[in-house]
């Protein structure tokens, strides 16, 4: 962080904090958080103490996403879902002003992890932010016996289910969420037309997604309540601390939605991997978090809707795949690892074309 | 005329070396790197044996649902062409639900053939765990 960044937030936190602070160290940490997330400690100048670790996110989402919440709506969310009992990392303040930081940031608790840090990290004594065992490849399927990739543990995948329960009872008249933006009703038609324009954009036709997509259109779920979603469920960046969840930390992509839409996510990621991983493990994971949810939930799960969001997620994953192997043909990137996610999207098909079916003999039956 | 070998045993016997004779003395970061790029080398050694066989079957199965007669026989060179712009047209009909009703049984067999083919070559293993194969 550069020396007027850090005087600026000297100067804003010893105004908020009503105490003079000094900022000891801050570093960038690094994980899939789309803007930029610190580790800041401060002391407070008089006497030196108490020490103080902080977390501060500023900046907008990644150049070239979607629908990324400013920094001032994800605190809201935080606010809301904190409120709502999830686990979050403490909110603390927000800098909605440019001017202290070159640009609006807001500042949580920082939730350690320790017990199962690696080797290193433990030795360094540093504080680990760690990700859910069920991270997958950017946009494609982990190959979990060759490279080292695994199933979610259904411990994880319950904790998962039931803190997701808990986020969905946060409903648009939540008192500080109220003000963020209605989803539209048909906002999963405007996803597939951005999807549609995506794949036209690489200029090789995919007949196969464009037959999934259209059966979507067709067997769209109607009349679901709108509920505070997380927008990532299935690819959540966590604390995670000796199999417990101690925290969710980006809530970047939340938005006003269809609740199945997180369950259909998680599902997704939980996709039956390559041969090597029976499908009864990534089931287990299912039945475990499913279970959990509608434990803790107020609302019904429809099977069927949940399906049209996994297949919504995999399509996802699918077009994103496919740039990545557009990027490495253009010598964009050169990456084989990308190459092979985008050669292995048929993987991805053969699922969704199944799942299809089962979608729309479900509507044929209704 | 090449001389032989033909390029995907070239590649398989390369292959065959990487595994068998430098994986072995590797690290194990280095080990995933190497078993990506031997997975690499998989999948164009198995394109350049089947692929174009597979386009050959692709062209007729799109010829077949338009009713149509098959091309007739192409230079190599122009199957990825005719290929393309018969896919091109398969995307906007059923973009417009053309053929939603009339041929929905026929166009998802197309499709699912289309799916098996590109398993064939990427990823022989999830076909036999989809119970295909």
């Amino acid at each position: 962080m550069k020396r007027r960044a850090v005087q600026g937030l000297e100067g804003w936190l010893s105004g908020e904090l009503g105490e003079p602070v000094r900022v000891e160290s801050a570093q960038r940490l690094g994980g899939a958080a789309a803007r930029e997330t610190w580790k800041a400690v401060v002391t407070n100048v008089n006497d030196g103490k108490p020490r103080r670790l902080l977390r501060l996110v500023r900046g907008e989402v990644s150049p070239g996403s979607e629908s990324g919440l400013s920094p001032v709506e994800e605190f809201a969310v935080l606010r809301a879902a904190h409120e709502a009992g999830v686990l979050v990392p403490r909110p603390l303040l927000l800098c909605d002003d440019a001017r202290p930081m070159g640009m609006p940031f807001f500042v949580t608790e920082f939730v350690r992890a320790t017990g199962s840090a690696g080797p290193a990290d433990r030795d360094s004594g540093a504080e680990v932010e760690m990700f859910p065992p069920w991270r997958t490849f950017p946009g494609g399927y982990p190959d979990a016996p060759r490279f080292g990739r695994e199933l979610p543990g259904s411990d994880i995948a319950a904790q998962w289910g039931r803190e997701i329960a808990k986020l969905h009872r946060v409903t648009p008249q939540h008192t500080h969420v109220r003000g963020m933006n209605q989803i539209p009703a048909a906002e999963h038609c405007a996803r597939i037309d951005r999807f549609r324009r995506r794949l036209d954009g690489l200029g090789d036709p995919q007949p196969v997604l464009e037959w999934v997509m259209r059966q979507l259109e067709r067997n769209a779920p109607e009349g679901v309540e709108n509920v505070l979603c997380h927008g990532a469920a299935g690819d959540p960046g966590c604390v995670v601390d000796d199999g417990q969840l101690l925290a969710i930390l980006d809530w970047q992509w939340s938005r006003w939605g269809d609740p199945h839409e997180d369950i259909g996510e998680v599902f997704a990621a939980c996709r039956r991997r390559l041969c090597a991983q029976p499908d009864s493990a990534a089931d287990a994971a299912k039945r475990a978090f499913l279970e959990a949810y509608r434990a803790h939930s107020r609302l019904d799960v429809d099977e069927d809707f949940v399906r049209f969001w996994e297949v919504m997620a995999t399509l996802r994953r699918a077009v994103a795949a496919l740039e990545q192997g557009h990027r490495f043909v253009s010598g964009g990137e050169v990456s084989i690892e990308l190459a092979l996610q985008s050669r292995r999207v048929a993987e991805m098909e053969i699922d969704l074309l199944a799942e299809t079916d089962r979608l729309s003999m479900a509507r044929a039956n209704a | 005329m090449l001389s032989p070998p033909p390029g995907h045993e070239l590649l398989a016997g390369a292959r065959f070396l990487l595994l068998g004779d430098v994986l072995p003395d590797l690290s194990p970061g280095q080990e995933r790197k190497i078993r990506m790029i031997a997975d690499a080398m998989e999948v164009a050694e198995r394109e350049m044996r089947d692929s174009a066989e597979s386009a050959t079957r692709e062209l007729r199965l799109l010829s077949e649902l338009y009713d149509e007669a098959p091309p007739p026989l192409l230079a190599p060179s122009e199957v990825e062409g005719c290929l393309r712009s018969m896919n091109a047209r398969l995307v906007r009909d059923i973009r417009t639900g053309a053929l939603d009703r009339r041929k929905a049984g026929r166009l998802r067999r197309v499709l699912l053939e289309q799916v098996l083919s590109r398993l064939r070559i990427a990823s022989p293993a999830y076909l036999r765990a989809s119970g295909y194969g």
